[in-house]
């Protein structure tokens, strides 16, 4: 059992339960409500996997996603629990949206490197704000940047609907980018374009920043404890403000890989998009490690490719993904409690055993408990 | 007259009007809900970030209670015909009352959640409420979905307005007496809940222990207190406060649509609070200010006006509120480090600090 460990630690084996327990939140409800069972079924699980293009489609949507969730495990291995990384993408996708609308004349090879530095540049900027706050007003980070979210989602609907609406759209949604200001495709006919090369490339030097740098040295020392990042000689307010303005940064490059071939319209109108809070929830699930944020992103894009599949097909909320993704994270927290994980494992324990004497048959699932049971040990 | 100016009279005269004046009171009365809940929190030691959730929770539970109540005693009658008539006044009563109790038990099993993770999990306080306020709209959104998917008695029936409190004394007033005859008891009730939160606070044994708990969990426990009990005490209070805001934001409008979901209202609240470095009468002086502000965006909907950007104004508000409090906190730390200069140097000595009874000492 305890070669099981080291193989899959308790730490993995907890996540993979909350995964676990993310699809089963969704089976469960679209067993109970959806009148057409099966058919919801395929779509929502097996639809992202039907064909090379639906796989595609999904690797694409998940790189917004990736880039959100790598700024957000920046400040949150600063401890610095800035929720702007949001704020960062909304408004770094509408400016970069208004700026390819408004360039239509202007040739491409000027036109996209300069939506992503106007991209990067917004991220940066809002990101900066409930840093600076905190470091040199010391207001509560989480609180300003919750609010600053707002406020920046009213002021990019603004726009929105009096500078880019396209009034032949349904619902308000901008004008659609052209396709030639797209990032370029780097595997024909999946839509995988080469802002997904890029994320990749963010996440793999991240990782070598945040556990092989000196800066992510500084930035895990002032996470772990101020005082004495303090005196060691490292300033805590500037590693707050590098690591912030960094994950903002990521963020608005983020929102113009968002706006540039994966979703080419602007549509937030005074409500946030779904894929800013997979991204926060994406980094939580696997502790803030640059290195897994791609794994867990892509996890949680598949619960919102699927959703919004099936809330195509049946009208079903795609909303059903957030509660899925949410449910995911909260169940990742109670395992961490020994009492509840403990109690889980008794509880499977229990049901295998009772399996057991209605069916005598020893290997009905019994894999599971198994499982379960070594997850139950505390590290 | 141009067309600005036409807009302008038309913006000035949807402000200077009895509208603005009910839909502050509106928006007064259930951000009042929301702070106190939040400061009943803050004195248990709690950053209340899940009051978003809460209010979400409540809102939708006691919006589709009252629906679904009030559909089933109309049974189905048109509107106009005399069964309709008949049934409607008890409908409307057992309707607001259902919707009530449903929204208090909906928000109060949040709430619980909530003090699961954070009393016995003890996970995260700020990533736990993230997630749960996530959950609470997600869920909201999926549950419209169902009740409007459904046979079609709750989707198409209205919720029952909580009534309004007729005072005929008031009602005669000259300026205000159309509106004060009119107000809800639920803001009567608001208006009461500051004065009573101070006095369970601050002049009662829980109230001591609670702010035990905010500020020394060991001479809490020094006592033979659980510090986690005493919380989770004092989180019952704030998860009902924050509820009846829940249900007042639904409810408790002329014609209740369910389309005003809370957008960042509970984390105006913790502002509201955390700039008023949890004072009472403060907040809720913020809580007027910010009413103020917020019912801007109810009186100029129908104009030609960029609703979104009087709606940002709300936000900047709040945000300019926690800058001026750290501000003045600055200075205010500044100020006593200058009187200590001067005690040290011998040239005053040292003043007896007056303290009220009851009054909290300064968070530091």
């Amino acid at each position: 059992m305890n070669k099981f460990n080291e193989k899959f630690p308790p730490s993995a084996q907890r996540r993979l339960t909350a995964c676990l327990a993310g699809l089963a939140f969704c089976l469960l409800v679209i067993l109970l409500t959806e009148p057409a069972k099966g058919a919801a079924l395929k779509t929502f699980f097996a639809g992202p996997f039907s064909s090379l293009a639906a796989f595609g489609g999904l690797i694409s949507a998940a790189t917004p996603a990736v880039f959100l969730a790598l700024g957000v495990s920046v400040v949150f291995q600063c401890r610095r629990y800035s929720f702007a990384v949001i704020g960062s993408f909304l408004l770094s996708s509408g400016l970069v949206t208004m700026f390819l609308l408004r360039g239509n004349e202007k040739p491409g090879w000027y036109l996209i490197p300069a939506a992503l530095v106007i991209a990067v540049a917004a991220g940066a900027a809002v990101a900066v704000i409930p840093a600076w706050l905190a470091v040199r007003r010391r207001v509560n980070v989480t609180l300003s940047s919750l609010l600053l979210n707002y406020l920046i989602l009213q002021a990019v609907s603004f726009l929105l609907m009096y500078s880019m609406r396209d009034p032949a759209a349904g619902q308000a949604a901008s004008f659609e980018i052209p396709q030639r200001m797209w990032l370029a495709e780097i595997i024909p006919s999946t839509g995988i374009r080469f802002g997904t090369l890029l994320a990749a490339a963010a996440a793999v030097i991240l990782y070598l920043l945040l556990y092989h740098g000196r800066l992510g040295y500084g930035i895990r020392a002032v996470g772990a404890s101020e005082s004495l990042a303090g005196y060691v000689g490292l300033s805590a307010g500037a590693v707050a403000m590098t690591t912030q303005l960094l994950a903002g940064a990521l963020a608005g490059l983020g929102g113009a890989v968002e706006m540039m071939g994966v979703q080419p319209r602007y549509i937030w109108n005074g409500a946030f998009p779904a894929i800013s809070f997979v991204g926060v929830l994406a980094a939580v699930l696997v502790d803030y490690n640059p290195a897994w944020v791609p794994l867990s992103a892509l996890f949680f894009t598949y619960l919102w490719s699927g959703a919004s599949a099936l809330s195509a097909q049946s009208g079903f909320p795609a909303e059903l993904a957030l509660a899925a993704a949410a449910v995911v994270v909260l169940v990742l927290f109670a395992l961490r409690d020994a009492r509840v994980a403990d109690s889980t494992v008794r509880f499977f324990e229990k049901l295998a055993r009772g399996r057991k004497a209605a069916a005598s048959s020893a290997d009905a699932g019994s894999e599971k408990p198994a499982a379960e049971q070594r997850e139950g040990e505390v590290e | 007259m141009t067309a600005q100016q036409n807009l302008l009279f038309s913006a000035f005269s949807a402000i200077f009007s009895n509208d603005y004046l009910a839909s502050v009171l509106l928006v007064g009365t259930f951000l009042m809900f929301t702070v106190i809940g939040v400061i009943f929190a803050r004195r248990s030691g709690v950053f209340f970030l899940a009051a978003e959730g809460v209010l979400v929770f409540s809102a939708t539970a006691g919006y589709f209670a009252n629906a679904a109540v009030r559909a089933a005693l109309l049974g189905g009658a048109a509107e106009g015909t005399d069964a309709y008539a008949a049934a409607l006044g008890r409908a409307n009563a057992l309707g607001w009352m259902a919707g009530l109790l449903c929204g208090l038990a909906g928000g109060m099993a949040f709430t619980l959640v909530f003090c699961w993770f954070l009393l016995r999990v003890k996970s995260n306080v700020l990533l736990t409420s993230f997630a749960l306020n996530i959950f609470a709209s997600a869920s909201a959104g999926v549950l419209v979905h169902l009740v409007n998917r459904g046979d079609g008695a709750v989707s198409s029936a209205v919720a029952a307005a909580l009534p309004s409190l007729k005072l005929s004394a008031l009602s005669e007033l000259p300026v205000l007496g159309g509106l004060l005859g009119n107000t809800g008891w639920f803001t009567y009730l608001a208006l009461l809940l500051p004065p009573a939160a101070f006095y369970l606070l601050n002049r009662t044994g829980f109230g001591l222990r609670l702010r035990a708990a905010e500020e020394n969990h060991i001479a809490l426990t020094a006592t033979g207190l659980s510090a986690s009990r005493t919380q989770l005490y004092g989180m019952l209070f704030a998860g009902a406060a924050v509820s009846l805001g829940g249900v007042t934001l639904v409810m408790a409008g002329p014609a209740p649509v369910f389309s005003a979901l809370p957008q960042g209202e509970g984390y105006l609240a913790l502002a509201a609070v955390w700039a008023c470095d949890g004072r009472l009468w403060k907040s809720s002086i913020a809580v007027l200010l910010l009413a103020l502000v917020g019912a801007l965006t109810h009186v100029l909907q129908g104009l030609p006006l960029p609703i979104s950007l009087i709606q940002a104004l709300l936000y900047a508000a709040a945000l300019a509120g926690l800058l001026l409090h750290s501000h003045n906190d600055k200075h205010r730390h500044k100020v006593s480090l200058r009187a200590q200069r001067r005690i040290v140097e011998g040239k005053e000595t040292v003043k007896k600090k007056k303290r009220r009874a009851g009054r909290p000492e300064k968070k530091k």
